[in-house]
């Protein structure tokens, strides 16, 4: 009898079969292999890799399956899941399991928001199977006795693997699971992904020591549409079109049974939400909003909703990107640009959630270049061309982070950490000189010759490094989870109650009285303190301001279709509805400036009021013209002695001097030369803003700013300062801290990308350039000048008042 | 940079600190403020007491009286032996200078600076017809100076962007100093009718405009 047999045959007598990739995962599995499962989500990947435990588990004869003894079955599978809405899913799901293959398993959850009863419980004894986060197995691995009360581990399952490998969470994983394979070598560790443009990368992140890759099924099929709108504006922004689609994009959820509706931002999302309102007041209670920056309690009962088939609709942003099964929706629709081919399938994804059938993706413009867009991104599915997502290279923030979690969970020592360290693919590069530094910052806060005098964290006795008490393991706990919260303030009412978090930033541009909408309501600011918000609701209707959120950057993957694209419309192709659509738009830029061609570079030069306008438009996506336009500033700036501003968007970049910026074509290919860019870069990040900018993340992961959530200790107040002063501390006393390194590489290697910039260059440098002075703002430059107002100003009405008032100029001129 | 307050002139100095005849004023100097984090397990460099002290040492030159309002140390672990030293070597290059700390909230939990640095310790000081203390008043009866808030203000650029940076808080009856020590933060203060902000960066003072009605 196979060892997949007692599996298989719980299967058969549910009349199911297993997928043949599911029972090759098992195989591999029983084998003693890891790998990573390659497959769509709905195609039943949770069992392809949990299906292997349970088969080990039965065949294992020597027990019984449902052996009932008061101290229940050890721990025996760890399951990461990137986010929390999914780690309640999963549970639910892998119960299930346990209960259909008739085993004793308990299963629980452990995330930042498991209750403190549950979360003792859990220090005494763990369950059999422990869904948790990044963040969570890192606070597992921060108690002295991690390593004994992990010791029957089997499998530890990292799910997502695609969304979390390349950020600092996925490193924080990786270390983690390095920690893990050090205290049990037979661990088997498998991942979950969707496809991605570097699969075989993602595999060799996940196992660097070999695993095997299994492929499901992935016939599943995407099909991407579009809300043609029926005028065209003539000048679109960001929003405005957005707004006039409401009724159309209502009459969609009408007739579909339920509904989830994608916005790209958080602001985006209330805005639709409060639209949607507006349009269709009757359905109060049947539509609902789902975010990040919302609270747990509302976001777990939206998504109980949606599961049951309550709702008719849900405006919600990447919050419910991931795998949370909602077997009961059957419309996706998409609110702006897809930004890539990758997400937009993960998205359709969310509908038709079985497998075998067609995802179906409703695309809405909120201008009308993402109509472009979308048409590209239809090419992409087609062709399958999905991104590649890089892993992260040694970050030396999550390492310093990781030494004190170590430290803490029972110490180390130096040369075998070093090691397990270096087993991992993020620092299988880690020099020697990086390693003593990461020890001698944690140890004495710099390396000898600067060190700290009142500094403690770490103390090196006996050959051993551990924390130095008990009080700095508690504050170190608390740190660990907020790898990727920005400074957030909680939102309350002033009866107590928990509306959710909110960006500092934003808060912060407020004053008291002030209204802004949240969470689909009215509120008015009440005041500040303690890291809290104060809000009421309000009568006003209050303007919907804007705030950060994620922003994703368009891929340069779709970037190039959107250019394929324009070139075949410069052909005379519009063959879909969405390239008919917006000609007429193409061909009022191409009669005001120029349409660029793919080898050409159009450069259009204007003068208002605000100053020299230059945009600039390279189309290769937000990251690549973020370094450009840095470039460009620095180099103009020092052949004309002025001061300028880059704001960049996906498709160009606009360069803002107080005076009239004229350049020669010579010029142009001056400031457009490959030489001496890393030079330049160089230069721009020494001017410190990009750097200090990055620093923010960094001093958070490496312990630098203390959790203020309303929980940490009082005595941590004196303790606040923000990343700004030490990075003003570090630059000043500590100039060669590998922290302030570490910003700089980060901005190098994530923003400007020296490989990628300097290709962009080479590639600039084929092109023809096409230099045009229209006499206004022309549909290209008008939604990169208006995403600088937009952010530059305090108040979203404001802005569109102004912008209103332009719009209505440039269509009288525009006849 | 000159102006008037309560019928008084004061220079504001570029240092942040302000001239009163042959008085110098300063507000909030957090002294020790690394060394607290350092002893809490956060990795900061030293260096910010020493270069603060040889900055309060350029502000004084001539001046006979130094006023310190409030938050000398920034909390307990700020008394460190090397903190000490250095306060006590300042003190040693001005050995004839008469100084006054007012009391400021961080002092309670601080602790007092040390005897040995000869300093007059008072909650609140008045004197001709000025009253010094740490809190700005809730509402002013005697026209005061004060500290605390760290106040700090926004420079518009061309392209509409702000900058944060630190400034005295000129009122008709209150006048609030920037803080003194390096490795502090700032509080914007919202700009009113008849309230001058005077900007301390890059070694210089400015005033800075106030804003425009636009129609």
């Amino acid at each position: 009898m196979s060892a997949t047999a007692p599996l298989e045959k719980l299967f058969a007598e549910r009349g199911w079969s297993a997928f043949p990739f599911q029972l090759e995962a098992w195989r591999a599995y029983l084998d003693g292999r890891s790998g990573l499962v390659h497959a769509p989500t709905g195609s039943g990947k949770t069992l392809s890799v949990f299906g292997g435990a349970l088969c080990e588990r039965l065949a294992d004869g020597a027990k019984p399956p449902v052996a009932r003894s008061k101290r229940g079955e050890p721990f025996t599978v760890l399951w990461v899941t990137p986010m929390r809405a999914l780690a309640n899913d999963t549970v639910v799901n892998l119960k299930r399991a346990v209960e259909d293959a008739g085993l004793d398993w308990s299963v629980e959850l452990r995330t930042s928001d498991t209750s403190s009863t549950v979360r003792k419980r859990q220090r005494e004894r763990l369950p059999t199977v422990l869904v948790t986060t990044p963040e969570s197995l890192s606070l597992l691995l921060s108690y002295a006795d991690a390593a004994e009360k992990m010791s029957t581990l089997r499998l530890a399952v990292v799910d997502e693997w695609h969304e979390l490998m390349s950020t600092k969470r996925g490193t924080q994983t990786e270390l983690g699971l390095a920690r893990l394979r050090t205290w049990n070598p037979k661990l088997r560790t498998w991942g979950l992904s969707a496809t991605l443009g570097n699969l075989d990368e993602a595999a060799d992140t996940l196992n660097p020591h070999g695993g095997t890759i299994v492929h499901g099924d992935l016939t599943k099929t995407v099909a991407v549409e579009s809300l043609i709108p029926e005028s065209i504006e003539k000048f679109p922004w960001g929003g405005h079109l957005g707004v006039r689609m409401v009724e159309p994009v209502a009459a969609a959820i009408d007739r579909a049974a339920s509904s989830l509706v994608f916005c790209n931002t958080r602001f985006q999302a209330e805005m639709w939400f409060r639209s949607l309102m507006d349009a269709r007041p009757d359905w109060i209670g049947a539509i609902a909003i789902h975010h990040g920056s919302l609270d747990r309690k509302i976001r777990t009962e939206v998504e109980r909703l949606v599961r049951t088939g309550k709702l008719k609709a849900v405006v919600c942003t990447s919050s419910l990107d991931l795998g949370v099964d909602f077997p009961e929706v059957d419309q996706v629709i998409q609110i702006g640009s897809p930004k890539g081919v990758g997400r937009l399938m993960q998205r359709a994804g969310r509908a038709g959630h079985a497998p075998g059938k067609i995802s179906r993706v409703l695309c809405v413009p909120t201008h009308a270049f993402e109509l472009i867009e979308f048409s590209a991104a239809r090419e992409g599915v087609e062709a399958r061309r999905v991104e590649e997502r890089a892993p992260l290279e040694k970050p030396l923030d999550v390492l310093v982070q990781h030494l004190v979690t170590v430290a803490s969970g029972g110490g180390f020592v130096a040369d075998e950490l070093r090691g397990e360290v270096r087993s991992t693919r993020a620092y299988r590069d880690l020099s020697d000189d990086e390693w003593t530094w990461a020890l001698d910052f944690v140890e004495r806060g710099g390396p000898t010759l600067t060190a700290y005098q009142q500094f403690q964290k770490v103390v090196h006795t006996n050959g051993k490094h551990a924390i130095a008490n008990d009080r700095l393991a508690r504050m170190h706990r608390l740190g660990i989870g907020t790898i990727t919260d920005n400074g957030v303030l909680q939102l309350r009412l002033r009866s107590g109650r928990n509306l959710g978090t909110i960006e500092e930033g934003y808060i912060g541009k407020l004053n008291p009285g002030d209204t802004f909408s949240f969470a689909g309501r009215p509120l008015e600011l009440l005041h500040v303190r303690n890291m809290t918000a104060t809000v009421r609701p309000s009568k006003k209707r209050g303007t919907v301001t804007q705030w950060a959120g994620a922003k994703f950057p368009l891929s340069t993957n779709l970037a190039a279709g959107v250019r394929r694209r324009m070139e075949d419309a410069l052909d005379g192709v519009f063959d879909d509805t969405e390239m008919e659509t917006v000609a007429p738009l193409l061909k009022l830029q191409a009669r005001w400036s120029a349409l660029p061609r793919v080898g050409e570079l159009l450069v259009e030069t204007m003068k208002t009021r605000e100053g020299g306008h230059v945009f600039l438009f390279p189309f290769l996506g937000r990251l690549v013209h973020e370094g450009l336009g840095a470039v460009l500033a620095l180099r103009i700036g020092r052949l004309r002695d002025m001061p300028m501003t880059a704001t960049f968007t996906d498709y160009g970049i606009e360069l803002l001097a107080p005076q009239r910026l004229e350049l020669s074509e010579a010029e142009w290919r001056g400031v457009l030369e490959p030489a001496a860019l890393l030079e330049d870069l160089l230069e721009c990040l020494n001017a410190g803003e990009l750097t200090k900018r990055q620093f923010r993340g960094i001093s958070r992961v490496a312990g630098l700013l203390l959790p203020s959530s309303p929980g940490a200790p009082k005595s941590n107040r004196q303790l606040q300062a923000s990343s700004e002063l030490f990075y003003q501390v570090f630059t000043e006393f500590d100039p060669n801290n590998l922290l302030l390194e570490q910003a700089r590489r980060e901005v190098l290697e994530e923003q400007l990308e020296v490989s990628r910039l300097r290709e962009a260059l080479e590639t600039l440098e084929t092109h023809a350039l096409v230099m045009t002075e229209p006499r206004r703002l022309t549909p290209l430059s008008f939604p990169l000048w208006a995403s600088r107002i937009q952010s530059q100003t305090l108040r979203v009405e404001a802005a569109a008042d102004r912008i209103e008032r332009m719009m209505r100029q440039l269509e009288k001129a525009a006849g | 940079m000159r102006f008037r307050f309560a019928h008084h002139e004061f220079t504001a100095l570029p240092q942040r600190a302000l001239r009163w005849g042959e008085t110098v004023l300063i507000a909030d100097p957090h002294f020790g403020k690394s060394d607290v984090f350092q002893h809490a397990g956060v990795p900061v460099p030293d260096g910010n007491t020493a270069a603060d002290l040889r900055r309060l040492d350029d502000v004084l030159g001539d001046a006979t009286r130094l006023i310190i309002l409030g938050d000398f140390f920034h909390a307990k672990a700020s008394q460190s032996a090397a903190v000490r030293a250095a306060l006590a070597a300042w003190r040693e290059r001005h050995p004839e200078l008469d100084v006054t700390l007012v009391l400021g909230n961080h002092d309670r939990h601080a602790g007092r600076p040390p005897m040995s640095l000869g300093f007059e310790i008072v909650h609140v000081l008045e004197e001709d017809g000025l009253r010094f203390a740490h809190h700005p008043p809730g509402s002013p009866d005697v026209p005061t100076l004060c500290g605390h808030l760290h106040p700090a203000a926004k420079l518009p650029d061309y392209d509409g962007s702000r900058v944060r940076v630190p400034c005295f808080c000129v009122d008709e009856d209150v006048l609030v100093l920037p803080a003194f020590g390096s490795f502090t933060g700032g509080c914007v203060m919202p700009t009113r009718p008849g309230r001058r902000l005077l900007a301390v960066a890059a070694g210089r003072v400015c005033e800075v405009p106030r804003p425009t009605v636009s129609v």
